[in-house]
């Protein structure tokens, strides 16, 4: 088993990181449209069911593994580990390693190159030090739904895929479109496959008019597809897959990796041009508008984006395609990521807490509220707390000549404190005030009461605090918020009910 | 809109989790909540926002606050904020895969794992390419005409708008600060947040001019990026 190759002029590259392999070996190696049976001796299919029963899903529309529980994860995390290393890394490892793989002439952006290998597995590396290492590996195909491409088209494929996004000058772009052109034109497209490379072409071509070689080109194509046959441009337009587009792009935008994201970008731009070609304009006009709400999640570390978005819509900039839109879209993107990434000069209004939490009433709120300052009930304050809260009582007030009314309407909180052993502070809550209402003042034996509360009230809540320090702050809120007194106080409450 | 002034932070979020996933004693408290939604929020971009049906940020933020509140999060993350925008922002995407594939997906749907932690990091090469990137963009940002700025920042951004920008919003509309602050807190979509920069006078329920209105906001904005990438070309 190699783990990795020596490029004579890139130096040494290593296969995937350990922590990518699982992911990829799902996405890429046991996808079926991507028909790695082919190149490979081992039976994937086999592979896939395997990893299917442990996952408790079928990969067919499940682009990403799920996020299963800890357990189920070690084991598959394990088997498809396994996978990559007996069976997909052979295969690209060794691909790359072939005379006839291409490479892009220069790195990218990031560092990057691409290569695309004979039996057309597309990689890309990262280029690092001490080794630069591969990034992904994948096997482009037209987007479409329910055809089955040969190797010869995966291969036509690849390398379209490949010189369409290694050639960003504008005229060797165009020569490698005008070529596709000519390539598209030997036949008079009869079959839905045929048509996909016409019109791929057409649609490309139409964007670089400006360009002689392509304009002289198209005229051509222009009459082959205006001599196809309604119905086979209806067959084809049900064969363009948008919505494993969209799929892609999500997919591609969940990675840490930025490019099967780029692929994705890749394939929208083509499945674009194509609809241009072929008059699909509704359908392309919906997938817009569902791709620029994904597209607009582009995190702020995959700025490198914007210079290719940039550079696409300079390309292409003649022309009224929508392609433009969606250059347009990872550009406003990562230009509102990059804005994003400051502190904001407002926040938007929270709306949803009242749905989350149970609707705490008022009283519940402040027991959680000091339920960590409860303290331990062994210690000599704890105790000291735990029955000076327990020596709060209720009672009516005494009956006054001329004066019924008064005793109906409020009920009397009573105490008789302890000596003052320790600091303390007591407050009340009540609807009339929800913040706490201090009575430490009144809290000494000199009061026949605390206070005089509505009997209305189902209950009202005592909070009382101590400290064998001095207590800090004014507000209940506050003494509960200073950072150095946290450790000393100790805070009990007590629901009070008016007497029966 | 509120004021930008916030008292729990990321690592009082997750030290109350913590504590709520080991005792289900005292679940985080509404501020704590508030703090938490108002973080999501912004991190949804405002086309996503604009985009998607109206329901369905709430639907994912409720949802996603729910899993926190009742799935343990992995012990050993490193980056708490970029881990729960990671793991909201693929919520998202699962939320709007099922609206789109016309599934419904409960509370009880939610898978029952979390991202895994353990992927690798970028190496330093590429770390240090993007903060050039970025300080050369931010850089580009500041040096674009104000009126180009803001209607980026109306697309991308609303709540990054400064006093300046909402003044020179309100000065353009006839509105005071404080009606243009209110304006933009209640335009919910694209074509709202076009009038807020361009008024005009036309009906929102004649279509065709809707479409017109939204064409000419999109060719504004495409003009404001023009602009942008002329001055990456000089910015050094």
């Amino acid at each position: 088993m190699i783990t990795s190759w020596e490029h004579e002029r890139l130096g040494e590259i290593e296969q995937l990181p350990k922590n990518l392999r699982p992911h990829k070996v799902w996405k890429h190696f046991y996808y079926k449209e991507e028909h790695w049976e082919r190149i490979c001796k081992y039976d994937v299919e086999s592979m896939r069911t395997v990893a299917e029963d442990i996952v408790g899903i079928f990969r067919h529309g499940h682009e990403d593994l799920p996020w299963i529980s800890r357990k189920q994860w070690y084991a598959v995390k394990k088997l498809l580990q396994r996978h990559h290393d007996d069976a997909y890394s052979d295969i690209y490892l060794l691909e790359m390693a072939s005379p006839n793989t291409w490479w892009s002439p220069d790195m990218d952006k990031r560092h990057r190159h691409q290569a695309l290998t004979p039996r057309s597995v597309f990689i890309v590396v990262q280029l690092d030090q001490p080794a630069s290492w591969i990034v992904t590996a994948f096997r482009p195909h037209p987007k479409t739904k329910n055809v089955k491409w040969t190797e010869d088209e995966f291969r036509r494929t690849g390398e379209e895929h490949f010189l369409r996004v290694t050639k960003m000058n504008k005229n060797d772009f165009a020569s490698v479109i005008a070529r596709n052109i000519l390539q598209a034109t030997t036949i008079a497209p009869e079959s839905v496959k045929d048509l996909w490379w016409l019109a791929s072409a057409i649609g490309y071509g139409r964007m670089l008019t400006t360009n002689a070689e392509v304009s002289s080109a198209l005229v051509k194509a222009e009459q082959l597809l205006g001599g196809v046959s309604e119905e086979l441009k209806d067959d084809f337009k049900e064969i363009l897959d948008w919505d494993g587009c969209l799929d892609d792009i999500s997919s591609g935008l969940k990675d840490d990796y930025p490019e099967d994201f780029e692929h994705a970008l890749s394939d929208s731009e083509e499945l674009l041009a194509i609809a241009n070609a072929i008059g699909a304009a509704k359908e392309a006009e919906a997938f817009m508008n569902s791709a620029e709400g994904l597209i607009a999640w582009i995190p702020g570390e995959w700025n490198h984006l914007l210079d290719h978005a940039s550079a696409r819509i300079k390309m292409f900039e003649a022309s009224d395609s929508l392609v433009l839109r969606l250059w347009g879209a990872v550009e406003e993107s990562v230009i509102g990521a990059t804005m994003r990434e400051t502190e904001p000069v407002v926040r938007p209004e929270a709306s949803l807490v009242d749905q989350i939490i149970p609707s705490d009433s008022l009283y519940t709120r402040w027991i959680n509220r000091t339920a960590k300052f409860a303290g331990d009930i062994t210690t000599e304050i704890g105790q000291f707390v735990n029955s000076s809260i327990n020596a709060f009582d209720v009672g009516l007030p005494a009956p006054m000549m001329g004066n019924g009314m008064h005793t109906n309407k409020f009920f009397e909180v009573r105490v008789s404190p302890e000596e003052d052993a320790y600091q303390c502070r007591v407050f009340v809550i009540n609807e009339k005030y929800p913040d706490g209402y201090e009575l430490t003042d009144r809290y000494t034996k000199e009061y026949d009461y605390l206070c005089r509360m509505n009997v209305n009230y189902e209950y009202v809540l005592i909070i009382l605090i101590a400290s064998e320090r001095s207590i800090e702050g004014d507000t209940l809120e506050s003494i509960l918020n200073i950072d150095t007194q946290k450790e000393d106080i100790v805070v009990k409450t007590r629901k009070i009910s008016p007497p029966k | 809109m509120s004021p930008s002034k916030i008292s729990t932070t990321w690592e009082s979020l997750r030290a109350s989790l913590k504590a709520w996933h080991c005792s289900h004693e005292n679940h985080p408290d509404r501020t704590e909540i508030e703090f938490l939604e108002t973080e999501l929020r912004m991190m949804a971009p405002q086309i996503a926002k604009a985009k998607w049906p109206k329901d369905l940020i709430d639907e994912a933020l409720r949802s996603f606050i729910f899993k926190l509140l009742k799935k343990p999060l992995p012990d050993n993350i490193d980056n708490f904020a970029g881990y729960i925008s990671r793991a909201f922002r693929n919520h998202c995407f699962d939320m709007h895969k099922a609206r789109r594939s016309k599934k419904t997906i409960s509370v009880e749907d939610t898978p029952d794992g979390w991202e895994p932690v353990d992927k690798i990091t970028p190496s330093a090469l590429v770390v240090a390419l993007q903060r050039e990137r970025s300080k050369k963009l931010h850089t580009a940002i500041s040096k674009l005409d104000i009126a180009d700025r803001i209607v980026l920042k109306l697309a991308n951004a609303p709540e990054w708008l400064d006093e300046k920008e909402v003044l020179w919003l309100a000065d353009r509309s006839n509105m005071t600060i404080t009606e243009a602050r209110l304006a933009l807190s209640e335009a919910d979509d694209m074509y709202a947040m076009s009038r807020v920069f361009d008024p005009g006078d036309d009906d929102p329920k004649d279509k065709a001019k809707r479409r017109t209105r939204m064409e000419r906001f999109r060719k504004r904005r495409a003009r404001a990026r023009k602009k942008l990438r002329d001055l990456l070309q000089e910015v050094k």
